[in-house]
């Protein structure tokens, strides 16, 4: 998708990218566990710094936001709880213990350094 | 045959994303969350910083892949000036952004029924490129 990002962009374009993906470091392990707690989809290719630089772009600014997701984790949880006999009542109980799951699941990854929301701008090269 | 099966499973459920959370209940969990379907993580600030950086203005053309209903493409696009592609798969968030995409962007603003994989677009056209949560 990357490079098909570089395809159309004009020279000196910008590529503006925020994504969760696996932090860096971590063993063969943790990694498995990164990718059980994390979103469904979680890019397992590297980095996504090299990523974009292998993909025809001169990174120009990197941000950690995963604090910023960490917070958001806590208000999605917050949220669901405060709103959960109306959810459970309307929605069903499965998509909401399962939406309980999968938020649950990614604050622990984060808060284990397993996962890590990225922000990065590349310039086509 | 496997790799069908397989893409139109993961577009079912890409498609599914945007069924839940329609009911009343749902609107008013969602609206506590910032308006976004629950699996989008992009903060207004965030939308904001990557409007700040994008470069562009009303002469350029953006491409907002992975768009849904047209966040954070949408806010870039209304801060900057600049024109927006909004490419997505699944066409039931194309359909309920297309209202308010029209609202804040007017003419100014196409959705495309598309793979960011295999964009149905012609070599440099853009001016710059967003995605968010995309590649996770």
């Amino acid at each position: 998708m990357l490079r098909e990002c570089r395809r159309v962009l004009k020279r000196d374009g910008r590529l503006v990218v925020v994504t969760i993906e696996i932090a860096e470091g971590l063993g063969a392990a943790q990694r498995a566990r990164a990718t059980e707690l994390g979103p469904e989809d979680l890019g397992t290719g590297g980095p996504l710094r090299d990523l974009v630089a292998q993909s025809g772009f001169e990174v120009v600014i990197e941000r950690n936001l995963t604090e910023d997701f960490r917070v958001s984790l806590l208000d999605r949880l917050n949220a669901l709880d405060q709103n959960d006999a109306e959810l459970r009542c309307a929605e069903g109980h499965e998509l909401v213990d399962t939406e309980r799951e999968k938020r649950a699941n990614m604050l622990k990854a984060v808060q284990e350094g397993l996962l890590r929301r990225t922000a990065l701008v590349g310039r086509a090269s | 045959m496997n790799d069908l099966v397989h893409r139109s499973a993961t577009i079912r459920s890409y498609e599914d994303r945007y069924l839940r959370f329609r009911t009343k209940a749902g609107f008013a969990f969602r609206s506590e969350i910032g308006g976004v379907i629950p699996n989008g993580w992009t903060t207004i600030e965030q939308a904001e910083w990557m409007a700040s950086v994008a470069a562009i203005s009303e002469d350029d053309l953006l491409l907002d892949i992975g768009a849904g209903r047209g966040w954070p493409g949408s806010l870039i696009a209304k801060e900057t000036g600049a024109r927006l592609v909004s490419v997505d798969v699944p066409l039931e968030a194309l359909r309920q952004g297309a209202e308010d995409l029209r609202e804040k962007l007017g003419p100014r603003v196409s959705q495309v029924c598309g793979d960011g994989r295999i964009l149905p677009i012609g070599d440099a056209h853009f001016s710059a490129v967003c995605q968010a949560d995309v590649l996770c």
